[in-house]
């Protein structure tokens, strides 16, 4: 029995699961509008897909091992919406089935579901399309237009560039800054909106949804190097152009937060913030694939418990030497 | 005996029992139920740490026969599946049947001669030259093996790479004859070598009718499909994932199967197993 101590008004923060994802889904849930609003009727088609077929799965899942329904974490619907926002609108609706489906039935729960997984099941879902289909992930209809809502043929839509690729090819992007930070450019469905993205990332700091101290460290040495090692133009525009493009806010605000994935320990969260963002700049300039971070993404997240492990020894050895010294 | 209060208790006519598992085997089965009624008193339905290693129902007590010993290395305890020993050479070579079969029969002659020659003459060598001594059968052995199968066919023998040459120092010859063959007779090393060339092929084979299907869209060169999945499925990712859910399948399979026997060795009907 919990006594409540407050005086009125009496706010109400719970810390379940559902709670907390709920809050991360309202921030999807936002940038799913916006992407709409550029790219038609299309994203909702697009997210009811991938968001029932995470459902299904989850359900079967949960099913066969015999364990309380975990659909009501909203986990399932947080990974359905994060996949769709980071593929391109034209990807076809069974593409985005089989990659709801792998998320939750391979990258998920094998693992043992919410909690115990080791890799982000979006950004292996991303990876494996990015493996698998590269010649319908790295094609991105210009803004703004109305895609077909069901079919996957995307004969009448016109594709653009997008600003990862014109910096893959070391040539300034032929937009606007101001429609590059609007997200009114090629892109992946969702992650172009960094203003957005920024009142979603100070609306959990705030509720202390997500993990500020790694999404800090991730963009300050993200700035650094982009900054030292400019791709396209020099100083603050390189580091504009670098940072609002592709998906590395998304990633930084959403992907590397996980708190199933990411470092826990105070330390180690600082330091897998820099090193995601080393991983992520390095896999822009020197990986296959114009935009990596999902791979950056997975080597990062297996490399989580080490620092976590590492961190906590130095804390304890630095008591320790201190007790000793007293 | 006390119906009520014990879950589990001990069986009817007990001489007959004892007379049927001897020794260690009672001890383990005592050792379970004990568990399991530790288990039911916390409020769990079935005991989760149920043992299905083979040792604990193909124990000393119970005679190894050419039977067993085949059905073992078949799908009990499968060499890809449950001991990891063949899964490189899976990812490796395995990308059509074709290949699969060869390299399953180069495999099965490597193993019937590795573990026939392990069980004769190297049982008395000393450790630290009985390993060398495997590693060097195998290499002997694949010389001839290697010139017949390039003369069958050379197109899918040159796939292989440096696979072929890796078959000699490969774990799933050498660990087989040093762990089996080594401590057991002429007869059951044959068995074992045969219930693990098996074993290894059909995985070797269904999950090569699975990558050729998925990346070439046909089976054993007859087209099925003629669309090709995707540039990606042909990565070694992909073939560990497959491995990885027919392990977890045959685990399943193997546990129902331990069970069943459990149940039915022990008369007992409250061992509850609900898998």
């Amino acid at each position: 029995m919990k006594a409540i101590t407050t005086s009125p008004p009496f706010i109400r923060t719970d810390n379940t699961p559902a709670a907390i994802m709920g809050r991360v889904l309202l921030c999807l849930t936002s940038l799913l509008i916006c992407s709409s609003f550029y790219y038609g009727a299309r994203m909702l088609v697009n997210a009811a897909v991938s968001v029932l077929c995470c459902i299904i799965c989850e359900y079967a899942v949960s099913r066969m091992a015999r364990l309380p329904n975990t659909v009501k974490d909203l986990s399932a619907v947080v990974t359905g919406l994060s996949i769709i926002l980071l593929l391109p609108a034209t990807t076809p609706l069974w593409l985005i089935a089989l990659l709801a489906c792998f998320a939750i039935l391979i990258a998920k729960a094998p693992f043992g579901g919410l909690g115990h997984n080791p890799f982000n099941p979006s950004a292996c879902a991303v990876a494996f399309a990015t493996i698998g289909w590269p010649e319908l992930m790295f094609k991105y209809p210009s803004v703004p237009q109305t895609l077909p809502l069901f079919s996957s043929d995307m004969s009448g839509v016109s594709f653009g560039t997008s600003v990862v690729e014109s910096l893959r090819n070391f040539s300034l992007p032929p937009y606007r800054l101001s429609d590059i930070f609007f997200g009114a450019v090629p892109n992946k469905a969702g992650t172009g909106f960094f203003l957005v993205i920024f009142v979603c990332a100070a609306f959990l700091i705030m509720k202390k949804a997500i993990r500020w101290r790694i999404t800090a460290s991730c963009l300050a040495v993200f700035i650094l190097i982009a900054f030292l090692f400019p791709r396209a133009g020099t100083g603050f525009t390189a580091v504009f152009y670098e940072l609002f493009s592709g998906y590395i806010l998304f990633a930084a605000v959403f992907m590397i937060t996980d708190p199933a994935t990411s470092a826990k320990s105070l330390p180690g969260q600082y330091i897998y913030g820099a090193f995601c963002a080393v991983l992520i700049s390095v896999m822009r300039r020197y990986g296959v694939y114009a935009e990596g971070t999902c791979f950056a993404i997975i080597i990062c997240n297996a490399v989580a418990p080490a620092i976590d492990r590492i961190t906590v020894k130095t804390a304890g050895r630095r008591h320790v030497i201190n007790a000793e010294q007293k | 005996m006390q119906n009520k209060n014990n879950r589990l208790e001990e069986p009817k006519s007990e001489s007959k029992y004892r007379a049927k598992i001897r020794g260690s085997m009672q001890h383990r089965l005592d050792k379970y139920r004990e568990r399991s009624n530790a288990n039911i008193e916390r409020g769990l339905a079935r005991t989760i740490n149920l043992k299905d290693y083979k040792s604990e129902f193909l124990s000393k007590d119970e005679p190894e026969t050419v039977g067993r010993v085949f059905m073992n290395g078949l799908l009990l305890d499968n060499p890809v599946l449950f001991n990891a020993l063949g899964a490189v050479l899976i990812v490796g070579v395995c990308s059509t049947v074709q290949n699969a079969v060869l390299l399953s029969l180069l495999v099965l002659v490597l193993l019937i001669v590795n573990e026939f020659m392990a069980s004769l003459f190297y049982k008395n060598a000393p450790p630290e030259i009985r390993l060398m001594a495997h590693v060097l059968t195998a290499a002997l052995v694949l010389l001839p093996a290697g010139a017949v199968a390039i003369n069958a066919n050379a197109t899918a023998l040159n796939s292989f790479g440096i696979y072929l040459p890796l078959l000699c120092v490969s774990g799933l010859v050498t660990v087989r004859s040093e762990v089996f063959a080594i401590k057991h007779t002429l007869k059951l090393s044959m068995a074992d070598a045969l219930g693990n060339g098996a074993g290894f092929a059909w995985v070797a084979i269904l999950i090569g009718a699975a990558r050729e299907l998925l990346s070439f869209g046909s089976v054993a060169g007859y087209p099925i499909t003629g669309k090709v999945f995707g540039a990606g499925i042909n990565y070694p990712f992909a073939t560990f994932l497959m491995i990885g859910f027919l392990a977890a399948l045959l685990k399943h399979l193997r546990r129902r199967h331990y069970q069943k026997n459990a149940d039915a060795q022990t008369p007992s009907e409250e061992v509850q197993s609900d898998d």
